[in-house]
């Protein structure tokens, strides 16, 4: 061995060690990034799905392309729950993936480039390629399935590309040989990882040049793919276009905005784990834009503490939701307000109505929170057969089943037994029907049913004051109230 | 070589189905879906189930023969063996045995039968998957169901179409080359299946207060019979009763699919009545449908006291003629209860309704039960059988006449599915039971109801692709 090939050998291994140090160093980075500035996005991801798995739930992936990044991806999620978990997983999916895409992009290099230009120039495409997936997580419904499809495309080129090396030298032989194992595998891969087949066409057809082969078998599983298009499309039941990029190559969305959703999804996810306090001192100190959202939770926390009508006057854009009307072209975040305006004033039959109708945007069509809400709505007004539905799907969960055991008849835990005893003393069992979601008409309903519903009281009177109804607002505090508040007193007076 | 080997198996087989040290618990055999004592088809798909509670072993014996085990409390057949079974067991009563080994270790449960009716049954279901509130249409899919095996195909997919709102599909006849449903809103219309070509139809008259809701077609498929509803859904304040959906005003009209042009008749389309959920009988001769007098004001109050009478009036197919004479066959008001979904026997002899308290939406009444009514005699036949404490409503016939599909809401009073019983020739019902799914946590897993099951006697030859094409073209109106 000559010296000059010792130091290029010596180089090369600090070269490597320097490249898994600079890995290392963005994936430690992407965590704690995603970790200070993203959690909250990452645990709304978890909430939006209840990963079964049951036969019947993994046998649905099977109806799709892209099987085993979907399951792979929507299973990966689940452990967005834990503390720190969303940010690991991601960080640890990015790694993995860059790792791929660096040492496929290594034999689409030359080696007549030499060894520098074989590690530095696919590590720095590696890193630019997990910097825009990683930027593609800004995204408050991004999904794992899209990041593992495209690493599950890669990484498959890789084995392929490994397995066949050896015959590619071989001209002739080697393009049969290359094509028999391509195409199929081509296919396989689209099965696997649906859009993920782009990136294994790219690589093969990128890696030629390097290999000095003819990509034969990229170039039929083009061909056969533009051919058999529409009949793929009617094999799944898809559109052409979503069915090449399946299962989404994610949404680019600005930071500033992605922010600002990251702001409105800590109010909603701390709503959700029962920290008023802090989601009140957070509304109150930030100096953050606050959007009707912030104050709808900001005026759910306060109503919780029973001080709402203290707080009405410090938002400055008032949003109790008690305004929502639900159609069909309400977007999640407004479904969800209204579910938790209805659990909180009392009324499970709206809540029951807001919580399946919002399930439909989960991937999964059943949001693990809303799950829970509608177990609970059941078992509050008593139909343990409706609540058993939802608990027995919760309890196949790994996540929830602790808490579905918590929530079973007969075994529930004192905090919600608590909870249950309070919420059924306000439930409204006169006989009546509402027409539509006017919530006048639902609060005024619940204070008819029982008077001591003070959270429905001061919903009703702070909505009339916010909707400027003096009157309305007279009528119904002689009517409901009186109620110890000195903003009414004011009022009043 | 081979029969020594078999008729060895089969002795293994035999002692397997009887291990040592049973104890027989006499129970009802614990198992979901309920299966036990029931009348099914020879051309049923396996019926699968599992054993509530744990098992860590399961041995389904059938007339004293190991039929089926499985570790673990969930029961699925091999399709071929049960095909197989079926068929030699098509007129016989077969006796079923479970066994279960749990921690106390084998248990014998108390045996049930399953009558393997040689009736069979339309090897098709369509109906739609929606959400149970009926509301969120982001969704929706029509789906058909091969219920000889668990091959299931969209015809109607929203995702495809474009997210619109879509009706339950119906048949002519359970004849899968005629057939319509509706899509809603913009850019939507009645998609008129006639040997698979798609045609998309406006069925509204100016004067008619929506386009048409509920329809049936005459034998030779040249009419529908169909009601413009203004539909009003309203929210209980009891939270148990959930939804109620009434009508402020609904007509009857008679479409020509011919000539393209509606035949009306004061008889029923009165504008102090609602006239709802037509039918047309087997021959051709009546429509039947449902009225009640209008209601002046919208409270729970009013809505309860309103109650559907089943009626019926003369057709004439050969002129399109309706005759003015009506003829009520379950007058709501002397009997107490309301009616609903009068649909009449392929073979004329029977009509089966569905009747709750009061009300024209059952889905959320648990009162709600089916009933049979002889149309020769009058004879009402209760159908206890195949009815239960949930609500049971939309229920439809097999071509033969003696089968039915219903939806129930028994197993959590939230989310329907389809069940079956056996008519026999008197009208009296068995026990009814759930389709069949490959899986057998599919119902448990399932957040979505079977939306108005409908029986047909092969594949719907279009998809989803189609319906979408069909829905860019302009619609052929009526006059």
């Amino acid at each position: 061995m000559t010296v000059s090939t010792m130091g290029k050998k010596k180089g090369a291994k600090v070269s490597e060690i320097i490249l898994a140090s600079l890995f290392l160093i963005w994936t430690a980075g992407c965590f704690w990034y995603f970790q200070s500035n993203f959690k909250y996005h990452l645990f709304f991801v978890e909430q939006n799905q209840l990963f079964l798995g049951t036969a019947d739930c993994l046998s649905a992936y099977f109806t799709r392309p892209a099987w085993l990044a979907c399951m792979a991806g929507d299973w990966a999620q689940q452990f967005y729950h834990f503390n720190f978990g969303g940010p690991a997983v991601l960080s640890l999916s990015l790694l993995v993936f860059g790792v791929s895409a660096f040492l496929s992009l290594k034999e689409c290099v030359p080696s007549r480039w030499g060894i520098f230009a074989r590690l530095w120039i696919p590590a720095f495409a590696a890193l630019a390629l997990m910097t825009v997936e990683a930027r593609l997580f800004f995204y408050e419904n991004a999904r794992l399935a899209s990041l593992y499809a495209l690493g599950g495309g890669i990484i498959l080129w890789y084995a392929c590309h490994c397995t066949t090396e050896a015959f590619e030298r071989r001209r002739w032989a080697g393009i049969v040989i290359d094509s028999l194992i391509f195409v199929p595998m081509a296919a396989i891969c689209f099965s696997l990882f649906g859009y993920g087949a782009l990136a294994f066409i790219a690589l093969e057809l990128l890696s030629s040049p390097a290999g000095r082969r003819i990509p034969a078998g990229a170039a039929i599983s083009i061909v056969l793919a533009l051919c058999l298009w529409g009949r793929i499309g009617t094999h799944y039941r898809m559109e052409k276009k979503e069915l090449a990029l399946y299962p989404g190559v994610g949404r680019w969305v600005d930071a500033t905005k992605a922010r600002g959703v990251e702001d409105l999804l800590t109010y909603n996810i701390e709503y959700g784990r029962g920290n008023y306090n802090g989601i009140i001192r957070l509304y109150e100190h930030s100096r953050n834009a606050k959007t009707p959202e912030m104050s709808f939770f900001y005026a759910a926390s306060a109503s919780q503490l029973g001080i709402l009508p203290d707080k009405l006057l410090k938002m400055k854009k008032p949003n109790l939701g008690t305004f929502i009307h639900l159609d069909s072209k309400s977007n999640l975040f407004t479904i969800e307000m209204a579910a938790e305006l209805y659990y909180l004033i009392g009324d499970m039959t709206y809540t029951e109505r807001a919580c399946m109708h919002a399930n439909n945007f989960s991937p999964t069509k059943r949001c693990a929170s809303l799950i829970k809400r509608l177990a609970e709505a059941n078992l509050i007004i008593g139909d343990y057969a409706g609540a058993q539905k939802y608990l027995g799907q919760l309890r196949r969960s790994f996540i929830y089943r602790k808490w579905a055991e918590e929530h079973t008849p007969g075994s529930f835990s004192e905090d919600f037994q608590r909870e249950i005893d309070h919420k059924r003393q306000f439930l409204n069992n006169a006989g009546e029907i509402r027409i539509g979601d006017n919530c006048h008409t639902i609060l005024t309903g619940l204070l008819d049913a029982n008077r001591n519903n003070i959270v429905a009281l001061d919903y009703l009177l702070c909505t009339d004051i916010i909707a400027n109804q003096k009157a309305m607002f007279m009528r119904d505090y002689q009517k409901y109230g009186p109620r110890d508040c000195e903003l009414y007193k004011k009022i009043v007076k | 070589m081979r029969k020594p080997l078999a008729l060895f198996a089969a002795a293994a087989l035999l002692a397997a189905c009887a291990p040592s040290n049973v104890t027989r618990t006499g129970e009802q055999a614990p198992i979901y879906p309920d299966y036990t004592d029931i009348t099914i088809p020879a051309n049923i798909a396996p019926l699968n189930f599992k054993l509530k509670g744990s098992a860590t072993r399961t041995i389904l014996c059938v007339d004293g023969r190991k039929f089926r085990s499985s570790r673990g409390g969930k029961l699925r057949f091999n399709e071929k063996a049960w095909r197989a079974l079926m068929a030699e067991s098509e007129g016989k009563t077969l006796e079923i045995k479970l066994l279960a080994r749990g921690k106390d270790g084998w248990r014998e449960f108390a045996p049930f039968t399953w009558t393997v009716s040689a009736d069979k049954i339309d090897p098709y279901l369509t109906y739609r998957l929606i959400e149970p509130d009926y509301e969120a249409y982001n969704n929706i899919v029509l789906q058909q169901r091969c219920i000889e095996n668990f091959r299931t195909d969209d015809f109607s997919d929203n995702r495809v179409i474009g997210n619109k709102c879509m009706n339950c599909h119906t048949y002519a006849n359970q004849d899968p080359a005629t057939s319509m449903f509706y899509v809603r809103g913009p850019g939507g219309g009645a998609i008129l299946n006639m040997d698979g070509k798609l045609q998309k139809l406006s069925i509204k008259g100016e004067d008619m207060i929506s386009g048409s809701v509920y329809f049936g077609f005459s034998p030779s498929a040249r009419y529908i019979v169909f009601s413009a509803n203004k539909i009003i859904p309203g929210y209980h304040a009891q939270s148990i009763r959930r939804m109620e959906v009434f009508d402020t005003r609904s007509d009857l009209y008679v479409a020509d699919m011919k000539e393209h042009r509606f035949i009306r008749s004061s008889a029923i389309s009165d504008p102090e009545m609602l006239e709802t959920f037509p039918a047309f009988s087997p021959d051709g001769r009546y429509i039947y449908y449902c009225k009640a007098p209008q209601i002046d004001t919208v409270t729970l109050e009013n809505i309860e006291t309103q109650k559907y009478s089943l009626c019926r009036v003369a057709f004439d197919e050969s002129t399109g003629r309706i005759g003015d004479k009506v003829e009520t066959i379950y007058d709501a008001y002397s009997e107490g209860k309301s009616v609903c979904h009068p649909r009449v026997s392929p073979d004329g002899r029977f009509v089966c309704i569905s009747i709750a308290d009061y009300g024209t939406f059952p889905l959320w009444h648990r009162e709600a039960d089916l009933l049979m009514i002889n149309l020769e005699t009058g004879e009402r036949i209760p159908m206890t059988a195949a009815n239960s404490d949930g609500s049971e409503s939309y229920h439809s016939w097999s071509s033969n006449s003696r089968w039915l599909v219903f939806a129930s809401k028994r197993d959590d009073g939230v989310y329907g599915k389809p069940y079956f019983c056996h008519v026999g020739e008197d009208g009296t019902c068995s026990k009814s039971f759930v389709l069949p799914q490959k899986h057998t946590e599919y119902y448990d897993n399932l957040l979505k109801s079977f939306n108005a099951p409908e029986l047909g006697k092969g594949p719907l030859p279009f998809t989803s692709f189609d319906v979408k094409e069909i829905l860019d073209s302009e619609p052929t109106p009526f006059n």
